[in-house]
């Protein structure tokens, strides 16, 4: 069976830690990188059934990486983690074309369910 | 003398370069520790991580870390991650690994730095078999640790612990009374049987705990708001009013309908502003009564009121007739500020006849209430609003 490939996206080592190995512990494949222009290179060049972005990254906030993805006509759904979670946050996340976001703290079986209901949903030809 | 120069020429380019060389060691030696102190981090972060995707009781074997302030701080950094089954399991590790006895002993420590970091770091476990030793710390003779303890039982949210946190409001100064209600809102509904109590008694703070259970907004405490309302304390009776456009019911109404006669002009402001937010109908008389008070404040807010309640509107309008001039000045200040006087300029261009008269009625009163300059900045005609002056 093939293994879901899932990029994650965060500077802080314990959240990319957790999630990376919290998602290979549920069958996934999972490739890190820590900075917001290697993501946005790295998902154009690569694959991915659904990428986990932190909203706060040097340099380039989620947001932004979204929507550039989305201009380059990216269709991977994306899930923003964010520690920031007032409602207009929220609201231009999803409107950047995040499919979902995800308030810290967080539950670690909530994002892998999330992260399968994206896989399930995913457009295709994506 | 020319030798002399050259000896202190010389020792001075000898201090430069010991300098320079003692310089570049410490920051080589600082670097290192820096490197091997983020080599640790990740070690530990490695650790725990791995741990909590497990979900392995075997933490015992972490024990001896716990000294280590690195390994606590990236526990710690967990924790705010954190919720749910995950986060339950990391408190059992963290008291397991003997984490949450390290905190406990850091708190009888006499030096202030470590219980105010024993105190942050419980708050953050949020451990609910910590409470007791939290609440002895609000007596701490150090005011930051005694609100540090305060946050920590807020975010432990054991409803037990509210009542030693009114207690010890009492012997706080205002700031730290404050932070302290901070800590009881953000206990919300919770706290509030406790507090309303305290409200019934004769507490320092009633005042500070009126307004922090009107920011909770719970009916449940209307009861002993309303009762504040008839406290000989000015600040209470303000405070108790606001708090029950917020938190209150149509019960409480006629009391605030009462209070628009207080004494005390800051209790009758409020009151009205309380009526606003409760929108009761049977508050517009009494808003247009007190439209003519003596105090500015109350006439405004009755005005602002006014506007929320439904059918206020119009009785405000007809108050831009009212013999008194400072009622007529009141309304027709709210009548612009509130965007009504706006929507009546567009509504001329309305297709609805009975609309365009009823706005033409409305800035005529606005102008003869000498409110003709609003309509000049917003556009209209200056001799259409001459002559809206001169209409009957």
């Amino acid at each position: 069976m093939i293994k879901p490939k899932i990029l994650v996206v965060d500077d802080e080592r314990a959240v990319a830690f957790l999630l990376t190995r919290s998602l290979e512990a549920a069958g996934c494949e999972v490739t890190t990188v820590d900075d917001g222009l290697e993501a946005y290179d790295l998902a154009l060049a690569e694959p991915f059934d659904v990428i986990l972005i932190d909203h706060l990254l040097p340099g380039l906030l989620g947001q932004e990486v979204v929507q550039r993805w989305r201009q380059a006509g990216l269709k991977t759904p994306v899930i923003i983690v964010s520690g920031v979670s007032n409602e207009e946050d929220i609201v231009r996340s999803l409107e950047s074309g995040a499919s979902d976001y995800v308030r810290k703290p967080f539950s670690v079986r909530e994002i892998i369910a999330r992260v399968k209901v994206q896989i399930r949903d995913r457009p295709q030809g994506g | 003398m020319a030798d002399l120069a050259v000896a202190v020429l010389i020792a001075l380019g000898g201090l430069v370069l010991i300098s320079a060389v003692a310089l570049f060691l410490l920051k080589g030696v600082s670097g290192a520790r820096r490197r091997r102190i983020a080599r640790r981090r990740a070690r530990f972060v490695d650790f725990v991580g791995e741990l909590i995707v497990r979900g392995d009781p075997g933490s015992r074997g972490f024990r001896r870390y716990a000294a280590d302030p690195e390994f606590r701080s990236v526990v710690l950094e967990y924790m705010r991650m954190l919720q749910g089954e995950d986060r339950q399991r990391l408190l059992t590790a963290a008291r397991d690994m003997g984490l949450v006895d390290r905190f406990l002993k850091g708190l009888k420590s006499k030096d202030r730095a470590q219980r105010v970091g024993a105190v942050e770091a419980l708050g953050e476990v949020a451990d609910p078999t910590t409470v007791t030793d939290l609440v002895f710390m609000l007596r701490d003779v150090v005011p930051e640790i005694r609100v540090q303890a305060a946050a920590a039982l807020a975010n432990i949210g054991d409803p037990h612990s509210v009542k030693s946190l009114l207690a010890s409001m009492e012997h706080q100064d205002e700031w730290n009374a404050q932070r302290i209600a901070d800590a009881l809102f953000a206990f919300g509904r919770e706290a509030v049987p406790e507090m309303s109590r305290y409200l019934q008694g004769t507490g320092k703070y009633r005042p500070l705990i009126a307004r922090t259970l009107g920011l909770i907004g719970d009916i449940r405490a209307e009861g002993a708001l309303v009762q504040a309302l008839s406290s000989a304390d000015v600040d209470l009776r303000m405070r108790a009013a606001a708090a029950l456009g917020r938190a209150g019911t149509p019960r409480a109404v006629p009391s605030l309908l009462e209070l628009l006669g207080d004494t005390q002009w800051e209790v009758r402001a409020q009151a009205a502003s309380a009526l606003g937010r409760r929108t009761d109908r049977q508050a517009i008389p009494w808003l247009r009564r007190a439209l003519s008070d003596q105090s500015w404040w109350v006439r405004h807010n009755a005005a602002a009121a006014l506007v929320e309640v439904p059918g206020g509107n119009e009785a405000l309008r007809a108050s831009l007739d009212h013999p008194d001039p400072y009622a007529r000045d009141a309304a027709a200040a709210v009548l612009l500020s509130s965007g009504v006087a706006g929507g009546a300029v567009d509504a001329l261009r309305s297709d609805d006849a009975t609309d365009r008269i009823a706005a033409e009625d409305l800035i005529s009163s606005l102008v003869r209430a000498g409110k003709a300059e609003f309509f000049l900045v917003a556009g209209l005609n200056p001799a259409y609003v001459d002559a809206l002056r001169m209409r009957a």
